[in-house]
């Protein structure tokens, strides 16, 4: 009772004690949006317009930011001037909105070559599938010189000065094979993954497949320009590698750069329940078995093939023969 | 260097340059496991229910007030000196708006009307629709975006934020709409007319996604997790009350410790958490012989970027409970200290329990020139509740060196050794009628092994030997010997064949006594109760045989299949159901991508009709990322 007592007076204490994470400051319920609000000068949604008979236009269509004070923007970042008199319909009936047009929509917008301006704005809440949009760069090059900005564009030299200056990163899947030289005392009969960030830690990630004792192999594809972390198990976190120093070293980093394929030669040194001497056992939530433990399973690792239960309370050999399921191997209680 | 010692050089990094005291940091909040005992056991969960606690009483922040609105820059484009890329100011992020969507899929979440963005730095952004990226850390509010930080004020159309960067965009609208960098959380200072990524201000083709929940509220700590509030999750088509739900995706593997043990299935709700910690409840199911049923268990996680602490209590709806507490704490680059801490114990309500017991591991690991060492400190003590007075120890120390190539030959070597002391009161055996109450023992061991060498045609040649001598201060010497090699071969790139024999000798030698410490005997068969004869001849001396076939074959990266086949001939044999390797043995392996977040992989193994016993008594089947 008296260990109770010292946990519950502990207990108090710590309660007692700060820490960040629990005076970290909580979000309150919603609040109202802010007084101050900008008046929209979007020209209405009703006046049609009257292009003039030698109007000639130039369509662009893509998704909006904004359409505020006389100004259309698009998610290119670029801003055009709005005629007073402009028309803005629905895309699909050609009907006059419900509502302002804003951002996340998408618009159809149809420039005055001469002025520039976007005479008509035919807008959607769907995608609209045209080919004079941002990626037919001959049609956006048509319009961007109609993009109202009062700064100049500068090239920014100082952004990166140490970014990686091979080819651009594209997005496309990149075939990755890992190989990986694992302890020599690693069981035979084990399974080798790898745990990843990108996979949310989960230790099962990425099953590797033996190719000889010592090694073991997975080929798997990311996006190139991925950046993650990985580390190698065998099925759990009980059985992660520890680094060559016997410590929990920083998850290893890889970064998928744009190529055909790419190969990763890794070494573990030891496991986290690697045996290194005597006295020693796997230490950990399910050494000691009861009803609601009774095997390594979904958590932990599969016990090697013996049906028998968790090895409990290793006791020194060399006392009295060990019977079947007696002394040696089990609490001796 | 490593991500978390990067993360950490950055951290400090931007203190410098913000002019933050360090505190602001993470190491502010990295708590020395110094100070760990048995008693966290119970220490996880009361801090848990006391910041829950406090979560309920903590009043809003205030609005920031109204600031003057900054003065107009000039149109000519600011000249900057050379900029160091800083990471974002702000570690947390409160997200209100009208309709907020998570897809979790990808990691996105997309919120509309009336968005209101409050930093934890003071700044406050509102707009009318916002995109997160979580996984590329940026965020873009759009549409009659208003900025508020630190005595300025602008409006504009969109503002995006690279927070790995420290680099935001903006787009003002003043007489005319422009173009603005901003670095870091000075927003006094508008860089004109720079360079802007051309997709910062693109939201995310998200038409064949699926929104996993819509929420009222959230809080974002970049890099993270993120929390939300008065969530509805879709499932099936309905939307179905989540509560508060909070989701971790941290690089931090130490987030991922897990303390928890058994199920068959487990469901875990995390219904709180920061940046730091976060508390899950766990809906769990046991059948097996057993037959536990339905239980509910809970787990408390803390993680730094080289510490951890995570303590559960499974099951938490029932009389015999288990507490378990994981920390680990890597002081420096060459020491860290681990802890594993267990309670059982026999509780109805709250009252006093009838038994309790508990067990207490210690360990500090140290890093030497080319080795580490090692010293484990294991306590049991079944006598809690004060029914069993008991309390055996055992101390281990042990070096451990590096792999070192024998000379310019295909070899390596790896040596180690160490000691032990055992202490029991009770006693820890008896021999030759004299009662041993603790027991010293010293070991010398040593691996060698050769790399892959390669014998002709894609096939490989692996062996390695390792062999243990233990003394021990009751005199007898234990000798360990284990002779491996393997026959690999390559076939295509795809699939792989290996054979492999393994041969295990194990002595146990003390000399004139050797009878005495192992006299013939024959014990029963536990299952069957016939005596085993095999056991008769054991004198000390074990061996252990195995031939092991294995199969991979991986067809594309999305599928791999392994199939092993082992036959065990081990002396003296094993013991059915009880101990040992069963003879022979099967095992197939499958893992299969369904769809880029859906994995599964199964696996079964097969005995032979051992004992009775032919499949392995779970199959594996797993669903994961």
């Amino acid at each position: 009772m008296r260990i109770f007592a010292a946990l519950l007076t502990a207990a108090v204490l710590i309660a007692a004690w700060s820490p960040r994470s629990a005076a970290q400051p909580i979000v309150g319920p919603p609040t109202p949006p802010p007084v101050l609000q900008v008046i929209p000068q979007t020209p209405t949604v009703t006046p049609p317009a009257t292009a003039a008979p030698n109007q000639v236009l130039i369509r662009y269509a893509g998704q909006l930011l904004d359409v505020e004070r006389g100004y259309v923007f698009f998610t290119t970042g670029d801003s055009f001037k709005l005629d007073p008199n402009a028309k803005i319909v629905d895309y699909k009936t050609k009907q006059p909105l419900s509502r302002p047009p804003g951002a996340t929509m998408y618009a159809d917008a149809s420039f005055d070559k001469t002025t520039g301006k976007i005479v008509e704005l035919a807008v959607s809440q769907q995608p609209i599938a045209s080919a004079q949009s941002f990626d037919n760069k001959a049609a956006y090059q048509q319009i961007q010189k109609f993009a109202i900005a009062q700064s100049p564009v500068t090239a920014n030299f100082d952004q990166r000065p140490n970014a990686y200056h091979g080819p651009p990163n594209t997005g496309r899947l990149v075939a990755v094979t890992f190989v990986v030289q694992v302890p020599p005392n690693t069981p035979l009969t084990d399974s080798v993954y790898i745990t990843t960030d990108v996979a949310n830690w989960d230790p099962r990630a990425i099953l590797l497949t033996r190719i000889d004792a010592l090694h073991y192999r997975a080929t798997t594809s990311f996006r190139s320009g991925t950046i993650f972390h990985y580390k190698y198990d065998r099925g759990s976190f009980r059985t992660i590698e520890v680094g060559r120093d016997g410590m929990d070293d920083p998850p290893r980093t890889f970064t998928v750069r744009e190529a055909d394929a790419l190969r990763r030669d890794d070494v573990v040194y030891h496991w986290k329940d690697e045996s290194t001497g005597i006295g020693t056992q796997n230490i950990g939530p399910g050494s000691v078995p009861t009803p609601f433990n009774p095997n390594g399973i979904l958590n932990l690792p599969t016990p090697p093939p013996g049906l028998g239960p968790t090895q409990v309370h290793t006791p020194p050999p060399g006392f009295a023969p060990a019977p079947p399921g007696g002394a040696r191997g089990t609490l001796h209680h | 260097m490593g991500p978390a010692a990067a993360h950490r050089s950055q951290a400090l990094l931007i203190c410098e340059m913000q002019g933050l005291p360090a505190s602001r940091t993470k190491h502010e909040s990295h708590v020395s496991l110094r100070v760990l005992s048995g008693a966290l056991v119970a220490l996880a969960f009361s801090l848990a229910l006391t910041a829950a606690a406090r979560a309920q009483v903590t009043p809003p922040p205030a609005p920031t007030p109204a600031a003057s609105a900054a003065p107009v820059p000039s149109a000519a484009p600011t000249l900057i000196p050379y900029v160091i890329p800083t990471s974002a100011p702000f570690s947390r992020i409160n997200l209100d708006a009208d309709s907020i969507e998570f897809y979790w899929n990808r990691y996105i979440i997309e919120a509309t009307g009336h968005v209101r963005l409050q930093m934890d730095d003071g700044t406050l952004i509102t707009g009318d629709a916002f995109s997160t990226d979580l996984r590329l850390n940026r965020f873009l509010i759009a549409g009659h975006v208003r900025l508020e930080s630190k005595g300025v004020e602008y409006e504009g159309a969109a503002f995006s934020y690279f927070l790995n960067d420290g680099r935001s965009y903006f787009l003002p609208i003043l007489n005319e709409p422009d173009r603005w960098t901003f670095i870091g959380d000075n927003y006094a200072v508008p860089y004109l007319g720079r360079e802007i990524p051309p997709d910062a201000f693109l939201f995310p083709d998200l038409s064949h996604d699926a929104v996993f929940l819509t929420a009222t509220s959230a809080v974002i700590w970049p890099l993270d997790a993120l929390l939300f509030k008065g969530t509805r999750v879709h499932v099936l088509g309905m939307k179905a009350p989540g509560g508060q739900l909070y989701f971790n995706f941290s690089s931090n593997i130490n987030f991922r410790q897990n303390s928890l043990v058994g199920a068959a299935v487990d469901v875990g709700y995390p219904f709180a958490g920061g940046r730091w910690w976060y508390s899950t409840l766990h809906a769990r199911y046991d059948g097996g012989p057993n037959n536990i049923g339905a239980y509910l268990g809970f787990e408390q996680h803390f993680a730094w970027d080289n510490a951890y602490i995570v303590a559960s209590l499974n099951p938490f709806d029932r009389p015999l409970k288990q507490a378990n507490l994981l920390a680990s704490d890597r002081l420096n680059r060459n020491l860290q200290l681990d802890t594993f801490q267990q309670l059982n114990y026999d509780q109805y309500g709250w009252t006093t329990p009838v038994t309790a017991a508990w067990f207490g591991s210690f360990a500090a690991t140290a890093a030497l020139h080319n080795s580490f060492v090692r010293l484990t400190y294991n306590l049991w003590n079944y006598g809690l509740a004060g029914n069993d007075p008991d309390h055996p120890t055992n101390l281990t120390f042990q070096w451990v060196g590096f792999d070192h190539q024998l000379h310019y030959l295909p070899l390596f070597f790896r040596l180690r050794s160490g000691a032990a002391v055992y202490d029991d009161t009770y006693g820890i055996g008896t021999f030759n009628g004299t009662r041993y109450t603790n027991l010293w023992s010293t070991f010398l061991g040593g691996t060698i092994y050769t790399n892959a060498i390669k014998l002709f045609n894609d096939t490989y040649f692996v062996a390695s030997y390792d062999r243990q001598r233990t003394f021990f201060s009751l005199p007898h010497y234990l000798d360990q010997v284990t002779v491996t090699s393997s026959l690999s071969r390559l076939i295509g790139t795809k699939a792989a064949f290996s054979i492999t024999y393994q041969n295990v000798n194990s002595g146990d030698y003390a000399g004139a006594q050797q009878l005495a410490l192992y006299p013939p005997t024959t014990p029963p068969d536990p299952v069957t109760g016939l005596p085993m004869l095999g056991y008769a001849a054991y004198r000390g001396l074990a061996t252990s045989r195995g031939l092991t076939y294995q199969l991979s074959y991986t067809p594309r990266p999305t599928l791999s299949a392994s199939l092993t086949f082992a036959h065990y001939h081990d002396f003296p044999p094993p013991v059915g159901l009880v101990s040992g390797r069963p003879p022979y043995y099967f095992n197939a392996d499958l893992k299969l991508r369904l769809t880029p977040q859906l994995s599964l992989e199964l696996g079964r193994s097969y005995y032979f009709n051992w004992y009775g016993a032919k499949w392995s008594p779970q199959m594996l089947i797993q669903f994961g990322p």
